[in-house]
């Protein structure tokens, strides 16, 4: 509940932005230069970047991309994922090894190396490092959904609809599938985290979106740039600060999901 | 008139032993018998026996390695596809495990209106009402359409997988061990509620168990399996009770009986079943049969009359003489 | 015959996060040196927690609310764990029911055999093999010397089952507990194990508590029985008597209940309804509201577990004299 609650804040900042921050113009870009670097104060709550700009107001419109960039790549990754495999736990056969070895490959490479190497390749841009980090997802979901269909496939009432002359189609869809999401839909509202947090490490490794948009993984890697942590403190601490709450949030609601898919599926068992 | 005809029925799975070789499960081999239309035809077996593996050959859940199927005159294991789907219809199943039948995820009453709607077409509102119908005729609530398996008791998901089964008309019904894992009072609800739509409807039953007494209540006709094989074919209670096999009387006097006033010579039967991977040659049974001999090892008992059952037994005459004597 | 084992109205809730559950209300039994007692019943009637309670292998969240548990003169309600722990194993031994969980995957049987000659007689190891194969050979194991070298799961259920007897026998205890010892295995193995038991019971001079939901096996095997309804103690009664002279409404309804060869062409005597929860359960008589003798005291009165026969106790209101 908790970390609902953190992740409505951020989605309210994100939507209404340009009418909550206070330094609308400085918040998408424009330059206050001499006030640059100003540790906080009243008018800055946050203090102020290195062209001056308001940090608050760079969070604040950064929400909105450090969300987006989240969701949509586990909005890419999930469904590859779970289709490959499901076909592969269904259909088995041919198919199955073909898939399950093309997933086996990717899963060879660390997530966060793998993302690195396409968004390199890709170029520089939001969107290169939302397809890289969507690539190098996908195959987890492949491996979680394969062996939850191979599980599901051999319980009874899977038989039964076999029995009652139900297409295999069906089968699959209605019977199958919404037994195996569970686990997968879990683990994407973790990863919608976890996406957030490799953006912004890709984003301070200098792929990713470019300044002057307020990526927070840009603005975490000017911090780091600009000068030491120390000095320049409020930079990299709220930066780094938004970053970690963001991704509790999704941890949280993913642990809170857990909780409450999982128990009603499991009977509880009184030996008596 | 046989509703079903199975004739040498035989199902081998491929087993990997080792790190090279290639093993085979003879889980059933060369198995024959008929079912009589409306009757009760009880198959009885341990683990091992091979008589759940039967039952799903005949539900074509699982391909037969050889043999044929009759069902009505039409051979089921050439079925294939859409004639495949159709026939299926008319052989339904109920399974051992009830709550484990029923889709976790789907409403008992969308269970049952699934196939009426997949095979029959029929529309929700239509679907709705045959649903009602379903449950009271099983004995349930029209309500209990709303709720989840894990919010129905043993008996009540096992009363509903019966309702799903009965809601595409079929004429003949395989049931594995359906209150086995039910308390003795359900089971009995559970068994009056099979004899009453039996008697109602014409159904065939092919009553998969291992629960003897059980057999002994409900089967007109009864076979007894071992390893793959059948080693005695008969009426029920001319098995049970006065059984020629060797094991039939083993297993027989095995079950322990509720009526403590009744003393029997038990059979214990040594050791252990063995192993399917590697079926005992000639006679299967032998390495357990406190009868056996030579030519059991050497030469495979085909089933034969004697004394009003089909017995699988070269010496089945004598052994009766020893132990009525 | 000298009691070895007196349960006396045993009461015992299981708090759950939907309530607190009633688990067990006034269980009272007997069991005497050298005796088995049948302890049978449907789910939820609590025969594997009496005699989890009776070992103290309850859950955190049960609580006893109240009785006495007394063996060889002590309550075992009253003993710390440490003291539990010289009874557990050593003076009240336990089988349950399936042995494949029971047995430690990892470690050979003739391993986990020795340990506990070893720690609760404090023999060395070599004479710890020594018992245990004996051991193996008394429960009719093959080839005990290689045996002990093999794992759990290279052995068949009904062998398996054997080396949890012979554990559980070890060291000599006076009383062994059997939960289910045959649910799990085939019918011709389950007639050896009971074989096995009945042998090792005259031999050992052991009392056995066997709990199992089959009367069959219960008609074969024992000396006495308790039928238990929804943690209750319905009826306790010589095999015999039981069988011959039912007195609770329950007991009458289960073995009517029961298929037999007998009864064909005759609907099965069901009994109406389902077991109550026992978060919730009936008042008075917990058995009342599927009675077909219920009178409308039953309700209300809980009745008490009387002998009302010699031997024969019943807990039911229709004995007390009550007729309406």
């Amino acid at each position: 509940m908790v970390g609902f609650a953190i992740l409505v804040v951020f989605v309210f900042v994100a939507a209404f932005a340009p009418w909550l921050a206070p330094f609308p113009d400085q918040g998408r870009g424009a330059t206050n230069l001499g006030e640059k670097l100003q540790a906080p104060t009243a008018t800055h709550i946050l203090g102020t970047d290195e062209f001056g700009r308001d940090i608050l107001s760079r969070l604040m419109f950064g929400s909105s991309l450090a969300l987006a960039v989240g969701v949509l790549t586990v909005a890419i990754a999930f469904p590859i994922g779970v289709v490959l495999g499901a076909l592969a736990g269904y259909v088995r056969g041919v198919a199955e090894e073909v898939i399950m070895r093309i997933t086996d490959m990717f899963l060879a490479f660390p997530p966060i190396l793998l993302a690195f190497v396409i968004a390199a390749t890709l170029g520089r841009g939001t969107t290169a490092v939302i397809i890289a980090m969507a690539v190098s997802f996908w195959p987890w979901y492949t491996r979680l959904v394969h062996s939850q269909v191979l599980h599901v496939r051999s319980q009874p009432f899977v038989e039964a609809a076999t029995v009652l002359g139900l297409p295999r189609r069906r089968i699959l869809v209605r019977h199958i599938l919404p037994n195996t999401l569970t686990s997968a839909t879990i683990q994407a509202s973790m990863d919608i985290g976890s996406a957030i947090l490799i953006g912004s490490a890709l984003s301070w490794i200098g792929l990713g979106p470019q300044p002057p948009t307020p990526d927070w993984g840009v603005m975490f890697n000017t911090a780091y740039l600009s000068g030491s942590f120390v000095t320049f403190w409020w930079y990299s601490t709220f930066t780094g600060l938004a970053i970690f709450l963001v991704v509790l949030s999704f941890n949280l609601i993913g642990d809170a999901l857990r909780d409450s898919l999982d128990p009603k599926l499991r009977r509880r068992r009184l030996i008596v | 008139m046989s509703l079903l005809r199975v004739e040498g029925l035989t199902k081998h799975f491929p087993a990997r032993e080792g790190f090279l070789g290639t093993a085979t499960i003879h889980a059933v081999d060369d198995v024959s018998f008929e079912i009589e239309e409306g009757e009760t035809f009880g198959l009885v077996g341990e683990s091992g026996s091979g008589k759940s593996t039967l039952g799903r050959c005949i539900l074509r859940i699982i391909e037969p390695t050889a043999g044929r199927i009759w069902f009505d005159d039409q051979d089921l294991t050439a079925l294939r596809g859409e004639p495949l789907r159709t026939t299926r219809l008319r052989l339904q199943a109920v399974f051992q495990n009830p709550m484990g039948s029923l889709n976790p995820r789907m409403r008992a009453g969308t269970a049952i209106a699934e196939p009426l709607r997949v095979h029959l077409k029929m529309t929700k509102v239509e679907a709705e009402s045959h649903v009602h119908e379903l449950l009271a005729r099983v004995g349930l609530h029209a309500e209990v359409a709303q709720r989840y398996p894990h919010e129905l008791s043993g008996g009540q998901c096992q009363r509903v997988a019966i309702a799903r089964a009965l809601a595409v008309e079929p004429r003949f019904l395989v049931l594995d061990e359906p209150t086995s894992s039910l308390d003795v009072s359900v089971q009995a609800q559970i068994v009056n509620l099979l004899k009453d739509l039996q008697g109602d409807l014409g159904l065939t039953y092919l009553f998969i168990t291992h629960d003897l007494s059980l057999v002994s209540y409900l089967a007109d006709h009864v076979a007894v399996m071992y390893l793959g094989k059948i080693m005695e074919l008969g009426k029920a209670l001319e098995v049970l009770e006065r059984g020629s096999h060797p094991y039939t009387r083993a297993l027989f006097s095995a079950v322990p009986v509720p009526d403590p006033g009744r003393k029997r010579g038990r059979i214990v039967l040594p050791g252990e079943i063995p192993s399917s991977l590697e079926p005992p040659s000639g006679c299967r049974f032998r390495t357990r049969c406190p009868w056996a001999q030579e030519r059991c090892a050497q030469e495979q008992p085909l089933l034969r009359d004697v004394r009003g059952t089909r017995t699988a037994c070269h010496f089945a005459e004598s052994i009766v003489e020893e132990v009525s004597a | 015959m000298k009691a070895l084992l007196e349960v006396r109205d045993l009461s015992l809730d299981f708090e759950t996060e939907g309530g607190v559950a009633k688990v067990l209300d006034r269980v009272s039994f007997t069991v005497s040196e050298s005796e088995v007692f049948g302890l049978v019943g449907e789910t939820g009637c609590g025969k594997t927690v009496t005699a989890l309670a009776i070992l103290r292998l309850l859950p955190s969240n049960a609580k006893i609310r109240g009785g006495n548990v007394v063996f060889l003169g002590e309550d075992l309600l009253l003993k710390s764990e440490a003291e539990m722990n010289r009874i557990r194993g050593i003076r009240i031994s336990m089988v349950f029911q399936d042995p494949a969980t029971s047995l430690n995957p990892v470690y050979p049987v003739g391993e986990q055999i020795a340990r506990v000659v070893m720690v609760h007689e404090g023999v060395e190891r070599g004479a710890a093999e020594e018992r245990a194969i004996a051991l193996f050979r008394r429960v009719g194991l093959p080839d005990p010397e290689n045996l002990l070298r093999r794992y759990p799961h290279e052995l068949s259920g009904g062998m398996q089952q054997r080396v949890m007897i012979s554990m559980a026998l070890a060291c000599r205890p006076k009383l062994l507990i059997a939960d289910e010892p045959t649910t799990a295995v085939d019918v011709t193995i389950q007639a050896q194990i009971l074989d096995l038991l009945m042998e090792l019971r005259r031999e050992f001079k052991l009392s056995v508590l066997l709990i199992t939901h089959n009367l069959g096996i219960v008609a074969e095997t024992c000396d006495r029985i308790g039928v238990m309804y929804a943690g209750t103690m319905a009826e306790v009664a010589s095999t015999q008597d039981l069988f011959r002279e039912p007195l609770h409404p329950y007991t009458q309804s289960l073995l009517k209940a029961l298929p037999r060869a007998d009864a064909r062409g005759h609907p099965l005597a069901s009994i109406p309804g389902m077991v109550p929860s026992l978060l919730e359960p009936p008042t008075g008589c917990r058995y009342h509201p599927r009675c077909s003798f219920a009178m409308p005291t039953c309700s209300v009165r809980r009745p008490e577990l009387l002998e009302h026969r010699a031997s024969h106790a019943a807990s039911c209101l229709l004995y007390e004299g009550v007729t309406q």
